[in-house]
């Protein structure tokens, strides 16, 4: 939902989610409008919690970077932040000393999880920040459905897509080497 | 581009499209929202007329329905309303044409993508096909001269395959036998 229609930078993002009156919302932006998300439930939690979890056990064991919790949220232009479900950004783009505010660029791979109000349009639109900032690796999961689709970046802004099925298997590819993942393990 | 905020159904599209000062608009209702779409440009249009013709040829031969230009309008959704560069839709599911707009879905879609288009339009416009019934989707971009391949997938997921220059298009299951190289798709067009 479209909470303003000025456009805003991410700099406006961050002053606006530190004001009191905003505490504890989850604002994003994309293309310069802010949109409030809801706050996940149970099922959304638990699978970003046990994503995130497997994904940050194989970064930490390879050292191949660096994994971030839901809410955590990087500028990826100007005017569009965003805040996966769970990052990465690869070993070479982390800094040694940490930022306290936005990561300042995009992730290198972004787990989404759509929960029941978020439309297929919202979730495109998503998707096409991500690619477009150049995100080598986007998984939509679809607890209802127990799916993962797989986008990644093609020519020409263009995107390819694999839906993985309940009996399926994901891998990392280049941006997680040896990464693997039985979708059965993300919902159970 | 938006014309109007109101929210229309398909049958208040329709009335509207066919007022005098809206007769040479190409118009679509996304979500109960009516777009104008600008006309497209020649390489856009030579290429969907070549895909269409393709089509004709083969649907014709064998009698299997009608190939669509891009006027058509088919009634995706309550309020969806999409009209595809170019469409088949067999006989077997609609055995007559109506007088309206076409009530259901087409059974192939070819979308030609213009450089304004962005990913998550295509991606709607995808979703929105293969949601409604629509078995194949040819989605064609001229500038790198690929054509994405979308079907459904398993459990209400969409699958997608890029054929480049040296593949060959083919019908699958919704039009056996129809095959067209990606080559003549894009032949002498220029480059980017």
């Amino acid at each position: 939902m479209a909470v303003q229609e000025k456009l805003y930078t991410a700099d406006d993002l961050w002053e606006l989610s530190h004001r009191p009156e905003n505490s504890g919302k989850r604002l994003v932006l994309i293309d310069g409008v802010i949109y409030e998300m809801s706050p996940p439930g149970w099922l959304h939690g638990a699978i970003a919690m046990e994503l995130g979890r497997l994904i940050a056990n194989h970064v930490a064991e390879h050292r191949l970077g660096l994994v971030t919790a839901a809410e955590t949220c990087y500028t990826l232009a100007p005017g569009t932040t965003l805040a996966p479900d769970v990052g990465f950004v690869a070993a070479a783009r982390v800094p040694e000393q940490l930022p306290g505010g936005y990561v300042p660029f995009a992730p290198d791979f972004a787990v989404e999880i759509v929960s029941p109000g978020n439309t297929a349009a919202e979730m495109h639109s998503k998707i096409e920040q991500y690619i477009r900032h150049g995100t080598r690796l986007v998984w939509v999961v679809y607890p209802e459905k127990k799916h993962i689709a797989v986008y990644r970046p093609a020519s020409g802004h263009r995107a390819t897509v694999e839906f993985i099925g309940a009996d399926g298997s994901l891998d990392g590819g280049e941006v997680l080497p040896d990464f693997a993942l039985k979708v059965s393990e993300a919902f159970k | 581009m938006a014309v109007q905020e109101k929210l229309y159904t398909a049958e208040e599209f329709y009335e509207y499209a066919q007022l005098p000062e809206n007769a040479d608009r190409r118009l679509e209702l996304i979500e109960g929202v009516i777009h104008e779409m600008p006309p497209a440009s020649p390489k856009h249009t030579v290429i969907a007329v070549r895909i269409a013709a393709s089509l004709l040829q083969h649907v014709d031969r064998h009698n299997l329905g009608y190939v669509t230009g891009a006027d058509g309008g088919f009634q995706l959704g309550p309020r969806e309303v999409r009209a595809p560069d170019c469409a088949f839709i067999s006989s077997a599911r609609l055995p007559e044409l109506p007088e309206k707009l076409f009530p259901i879905a087409p059974d192939l879609a070819v979308e030609v993508i213009s450089p304004s288009e962005r990913l998550r339009q295509i991606l709607d416009k995808v979703n929105t096909y293969l949601q409604a019934g629509t078995r194949l989707v040819w989605v064609v971009y001229p500038d790198e001269k690929v054509i994405d391949v979308w079907q459904p997938g398993e459990g209400g997921g969409m699958r997608v395959r890029t054929l480049k220059a040296g593949d060959t298009l083919d019908g699958g299951e919704v039009l056996p036998g129809f095959v067209l190289k990606v080559s003549e798709v894009f032949g002498r067009i220029g480059e980017s």
